[in-house]
């Protein structure tokens, strides 16, 4: 179940004096089971990006294609979809449970009360909210953290053949940020997964593949390994590199002759020692 | 989805009309209103959508943006068309007879009238936002309620909550905007079934906008108080306006062609 977006173009309020260019000739692929994190600045046109791939925006030119065949109109009312956990998502909950709430995408794909409260209890677990506890309360008496992982159960009932998720961290505590990097991470058993955010510090590391967007085009597309061995692209897409690349490149910059960069602060705690050590 | 310009907001510029005082223009409107509402034939109307035309032209708001603020009550018109030319009984239609439904010419022409007059004060309204910041708009009022604190009208606490109101309908449409997308992305439809069906339809967009807004104007009351805001009693305010010669000329002119408009015609 391959997804690709082919010289993708869109305009917000195109042919008014409002006119804002978003997508430019945008060509991605994304595969079942790869994590992939799209970064770019605020205003690069990540959020549109997913919104066309999810098929909620049609783009001006270009196409989408599902296993070959032509994307029209919301790729989630279909199992397996496209599910997409918007920005602040915690904003859609409006059902008096949260079972309930859970339950609203998988009933409207069409499946029994049962089954939709079955993929609801699912969900709740892959998110970590345990169903007999939170499913009978108000979405509206959850914390922040909690309520984020209940929106997201939203969609992973949904049983999405690709998972997108909009800066899925924006707003949380570190251990809520912590527990939605784990669900992130362990939905790629059952769904592609795309994370888009303006943050290259957050997902990086569990990351198969980054996207760099700059001014709604793409300036980089390949292995998170190759983008490490690179830090000078996040400049380019006007982002700054993690702090643990920025401290290589300065070390590097002051005469330590680094034969690689690493993410992995161990690594590259001992990638300096061998550096120091060597010839002096 | 079109990103939408919300019926009625602002249009920053610097233009005649953009510089007038905001009292004089809402007495203008108001004029103009009730110039609409009193002529009682096409040439008083005619002689409106002239003064309206003037005042758009020189407003230097994009006639689209107007027409777009005219095409959102465009379901109002025809149905006020189509109740005024629509006759049941065709023995009384006059233009055309279909099976059991006939349209009367004389009907069609009151329809008509009645849908000029909607159209008039929707651009007549509209341009007073258009041409008007929230604030300026909320201070001219404070100014025009200022007499009523004598019987003891909180103006300022009225001009308050109107800002505050003004302020919160872009955003509110921008919110309504997201959220519907957001169900959609769950598998909401908002297009089929009957009005019941379609009505319940909008329950997931209403709970969470209403909830959003309550939560926003509480945090909104903190903010305001841990800012020490105390009400319209010995409050400054940014904007300093007053009337100059220029707004008593608009005022005085304007004014009266549309008073003796509306008597005349
Ligand atoms: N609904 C909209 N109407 C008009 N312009 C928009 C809208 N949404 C986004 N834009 C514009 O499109 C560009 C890309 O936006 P977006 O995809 O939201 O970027 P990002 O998510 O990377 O911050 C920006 O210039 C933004 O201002
Ligand atoms: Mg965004």
């Amino acid at each position: 179940m391959t997804l690709s977006l082919t010289g993708v173009d869109f305009t917000y309020g195109a042919g008014t004096a409002f006119a804002t260019r978003a997508l430019s000739d945008v060509d991605i692929t994304f595969s079942p089971g790869e994590v992939v994190l799209v970064l770019g600045a605020t205003g690069s046109g990540k959020s549109t990006l997913l919104r066309i791939a999810a098929g909620l925006l049609v783009p001006d030119a270009g196409s989408v294609t599902l296993d070959g065949r032509a994307v029209r109109g919301p790729l989630a009312v279909v199992r397996p979809g496209v599910g997409i956990v918007f920005q602040s998502p915690e904003m859609q909950l409006f059902a008096e449970s949260v079972a309930a709430d859970v339950a609203f995408g998988p009933r409207n794909q069409g499946l029994s009360e049962e089954d939709a409260i079955v993929e609801a209890r699912r969900a709740l677990d892959a998110v970590g909210l345990d169903p007999e506890e939170f499913g009978p309360r108000s979405p509206f008496s959850l914390s922040g953290g909690e309520a984020r992982r209940a929106a997201i159960a939203g969609v992973l009932a949904m049983a999405p053949g690709y998972l997108m998720l909009d800066e899925p961290t924006a707003g949380l505590d570190p251990s809520g940020r912590e527990s939605v990097r784990d669900i992130v991470t362990a939905a790629r058993e059952s769904a592609g997964v795309v994370v888009v955010t303006h943050d290259a510090e957050e997902f990086l590391g569990h990351a198969d593949r980054v996207v760099l967007l700059s001014e709604g085009r793409i300036i980089f597309d390949g292995r998170t390994e190759v983008l490490v061995q690179n830090p000078g692209r996040f400049t380019e897409a006007g982002l700054r590199a993690p702090e643990v690349l920025r401290a290589q490149m300065l070390a590097q910059d002051a005469g330590v002759a680094l034969p690689r960069f690493a993410l992995d602060p161990t690594e590259v705690a001992s990638l300096l020692a061998e550096a120091w050590s060597g010839p002096r | 989805m079109k990103a939408p310009v919300p019926f009625g907001q602002y249009v920053p510029g610097d233009s005649f009309v953009h510089r007038l005082e905001p009292r004089v223009k809402m007495g203008l409107v108001a004029a103009f209103m009730l110039m609409v509402f009193t002529v009682e034939g096409f040439a008083g109307l005619a002689v409106a959508a002239g003064l309206a035309a003037i005042a758009v032209a020189v407003s230097s708001v994009p006639p689209r943006i107007v027409v777009r603020g005219v095409r959102a009550v465009s379901i109002i018109l025809a149905f006020t068309l189509i109740a005024h030319s629509l006759r049941w009984n065709p023995a009384t239609a006059t233009l055309i007879r279909v099976g059991p439904i006939g349209v009367d010419a004389q009907g069609l022409i009151t329809g008509l009238f009645f849908v000029v007059r909607i159209v008039l004060l929707v651009i007549g309204t509209s341009l007073l936002t258009f041409t008007t910041s929230p604030v300026r708009l909320a201070d001219g009022l404070e100014r025009l309620m200022r007499p009523l604190e004598v019987v003891r009208f909180p103006a300022g606490e009225v001009a308050m909550m109107l800002t505050v109101a003004l302020r919160f309908i872009p955003t509110t449409a921008e919110e309504a905007e997201k959220i519907i997308v957001a169900q959609v992305a769950r598998g909401a439809r908002f297009d089929t079934g009957g009005l019941i069906k379609r009505a319940r339809a909008y329950v997931p967009v209403l709970v969470p906008l209403f909830v959003n807004l309550f939560r926003r104007a509480d945090e909104l009351a903190t903010a305001m108080e841990a800012r020490c805001y105390r009400g319209g009693e010995g409050r400054t305010r940014f904007t300093e306006s007053r009337m100059t010669a220029t707004d008593w000329v608009a005022l005085a002119l304007g004014g009266i062609t549309m008073i003796s408009t509306g008597v005349v015609l």
